[in-house]
């Protein structure tokens, strides 16, 4: 079997006595998607959270690329693209600005091309003027979500992406999701979506929550 | 079938008087602490006003010191006009809460008999808000009472005919109204002041027995203008649409939300998100260099983008020469400080979303400090280059060599720097943590900390140079800067 890309051995957190994750272990080699499945609640964010590092667990381990996690390696950081929910754009600078910015900072061959396919692929050329603050909730989340496609990545882990988008743009997201199976890299979802669980996942995994101590 | 406004607003009175738990004399007996707060410290404040103007009256007899002192009120009241009418603008100045913006407004009712209330208060409140504003100042400077009543009158009247102006481009929905250019009018008539007393010009600003008549005349005239303004509104609101009314209603409780916790940061984020929002579209601009320089770089963007911004950081430069020029002497040092300190904060809208989103420092391939940092560098070179330029002020006041004075000159703009980096960076009151008791309910322990969030490091950063206004303090100020922006940027 390929080396996996992500690797997480014994995942555990809690909340004061409520215990949210135990022992959650996942591998995801290159060219392969994971899915986390499972109520609101259940702990998929929660354990998006201590795979990226945002979140410290517990107990457990997380290896991307056979190195252990730490965020502040330049290894991990060019290597990991993370779409959660939180991101918050700068207020003043264009859509096509934010690409633009995030793709030459990780100093991207070919940039402007990269960011005028990906733009066009999402959708917001036409808004490529547009302050964020003028966009619509599903209009940011295509934005945060080609904010992951203009730079350089091996692993991809995104949270809900679905959220907020409209069926199109549904499927845009599984088309381009598979596309970047077939280009070799590695991805990690948390979704609600069964369309988009049917059509990229190679695994499933199923959290129902723990609860207790 | 129509409904009259007044019919509705019968309603919704009879709906909140039949819901509510408190009468207005039970809700002021459960706030008596807060009424006595208030007027306790208002007399304290109007004792420390009138003690400074008894210090004032023996210190200052210079003729210079007299003239800039005969300024002040001008400078503060014109300062005060321009935050006024910039933030009424911003707000409307008409403005209607969602509630009202979704229900009312729809609904088959006079529109003008809705807001021409709103319009009204608003005028008065903007006269209420300057006259304590304009009574302090002009005590400071030592103006006898009729002239002190006839200065605060005029100030208060102008305050309503400006907002009685702008609701009238409100109105007319123009962007090129006259009355928009009232703001920047008054900032420049502030600096033309400013620049009087940098460059020692002696304007004989205080009133004279002889100009009290015209002066009189004129305080009347501007309130006639309140009278026009305000019956021009009574007639015009009802052309507002909800357009025009909708935006302010949703800024003013965000911002009160802010100010209910002392977050003025978060108060800061609600007005650049409103600005934006209203501004919608701007021409993108690519390109630049790769790497975190590309974040520096887009500040280089923000510049061009606002140089307004720029404008005023220059014009700001006439504040330490005023001040050297009126004997500030070390002084100086603390002014720069805070001026940079102050006028740094619209720089740092990069380094805000930074510290307030870890998504965004996500997206780059640097680890957190290294990543802010770089979002500091633009505003940094601003400030070192304001700092120097105000060494020459400092020469004027200060007996150093031209090498120290630049020292003292940069460690000034570096201090203002870090004071404007901690205002940024700094964290919300937080409530989940242990509160302090108080008669006003539990309070986090940085409740009222927050409120003097940048001025700790100015005066910190400040006081090397204050003991000892020298090379040497300038070093050991900088350094202290240095530590604390690198602190501040690496800070989780």
């Amino acid at each position: 079997m390929t080396e996996a890309v992500l690797s997480v051995r014994g995942l555990t957190r809690s909340f004061g006595d409520h215990r949210v994750l135990a022992d959650l272990d996942l591998d995801v080699p290159a060219g392969r998607a994971a899915v986390l499945v499972g109520p609101n609640g259940a702990g998929k964010s929660t354990a998006l959270r201590c795979i990226t590092g945002v979140d410290e667990a517990d107990a457990g381990t997380v290896t991307v690329l056979g190195e252990a996690l730490d965020e502040r390696s330049a290894t991990i950081r060019a290597a990991l693209a993370v779409v959660m929910d939180d991101l918050d754009f700068f207020p003043d600078l264009t859509v096509v600005e934010h690409l633009d910015l995030f793709a030459r900072a990780h100093r991207t061959d070919d940039a402007d091309d990269v960011v005028d396919d990906v733009l066009e692929e999402v959708g917001l050329t036409a808004q490529s003027g547009q302050l964020p603050t003028s966009l619509s909730s599903g209009q940011r989340r295509r934005l945060a979500l080609a904010s992951a496609f203009v730079r350089p990545r091996r692993l991809l882990v995104l949270d809900e992406p679905e959220q907020r988008l409209d069926q199109e743009g549904l499927e845009w997201l599984v088309t381009r999701l598979r596309a970047e199976k077939e280009a070799g890299l590695a991805i990690l979802l948390a979704s609600h979506s069964p369309r988009l669980v049917d059509a990229v996942a190679d695994d499933v995994v199923r959290l129902a929550g723990v609860g207790g101590p | 079938m129509t409904t009259e406004s007044r019919e509705l607003w019968a309603d919704i009175r009879h709906w909140r008087r039949s819901r509510r738990t408190l009468s207005v004399g039970e809700a002021l007996q459960d706030l008596y602490i807060g009424v006595f707060a208030v007027l306790m410290l208002g007399s304290m404040l109007i004792s420390v006003l009138v003690n400074l103007s008894d210090v004032g009256d023996r210190a200052c007899v210079a003729a210079e010191c007299a003239a800039a002192r005969s300024l002040l009120p001008w400078l503060v009241v014109g300062t005060a006009l321009a935050v006024l009418w910039s933030l009424a603008r911003m707000v409307g100045p008409v403005a209607v809460s969602p509630g009202v913006a979704g229900w009312l407004l729809p609904a088959p009712v006079d529109r003008g008999e809705l807001l021409r209330g709103r319009a009204r208060g608003t005028v008065l409140l903007a006269a209420a808000l300057v006259a304590p504003v304009a009574a302090g100042a002009a005590t400071l400077a030592g103006f006898e009472v009729p002239v002190l009543a006839l200065f605060t009158a005029g100030a208060a009247g102008l305050a309503a005919y400006g907002v009685g102006a702008l609701v009238h481009a409100q109105t007319v929905g123009r962007r090129r109204h006259p009355a928009l250019l009232l703001g920047p009018v008054s900032l420049v008539a502030v600096a033309a002041g400013l620049a009087a007393i940098a460059f020692s010009v002696e304007p004989a600003l205080s009133a004279g027995s002889r100009a009290r008549v015209p002066a009189l005349a004129g305080v009347l005239l501007v309130w006639a203008g309140v009278v026009v303004a305000l019956v021009r509104a009574r007639i015009l609101t009802a052309r507002l649409r909800r357009r025009d009314v909708a935006p302010g209603g949703v800024l003013v409780p965000g911002l009160g939300g802010a100010l209910a916790t002392l977050d003025l940061a978060l108060m800061f984020d609600v007005l650049v998100a409103h600005a934006t929002a209203r501004r919608g579209v701007v021409r993108p601009r690519r390109g630049g260099p790769r790497g975190l320089a590309a974040l520096t770089w887009r500040d280089v963007i923000r510049l061009r983008r606002h140089p307004g911004r720029l404008v005023l950081l220059a014009g700001s430069l006439l504040v330490p020469y005023a001040v050297a020029a009126v004997g500030g002497r070390v002084v100086v040092v603390l002014v720069e400080v805070l001026v940079c300190f102050v006028l740094v904060v619209p720089f740092l809208v990069a380094l805000r979303v930074l510290t307030r989103s870890s998504g965004m420092v996500r997206m780059f391939p640097t680890p957190l400090g290294p990543t802010r940092a770089a979002a500091v560098v633009v505003p940094g070179v601003l400030l070192l280059a304001h700092g120097l330029l105000s060494a020459p002020a400092l020469g004027r006041t200060l007996d150093a060599t031209v090498g120290d004075l630049a020292l003292l000159g940069a460690a000034s703009g570096l201090g203002g720097l870090a004071a404007g980096v901690r205002w940024v960076t700094g964290r919300p009151p937080d409530y989940g943590r242990p509160l302090v008791s108080t008669p006003a309910g539990g309070v986090p322990t940085n409740l009222y900390g927050s409120a003097l969030r940048g001025f700790d490091i100015a005066v910190l950063t400040a006081l090397p140079m204050l003991l000892a206004p020298t090379g040497g303090g300038a070093v050991v100020s900088g350094l202290l800067s240095v530590g604390v922006i690198a602190y501040l940027c690496g800070r989780r």
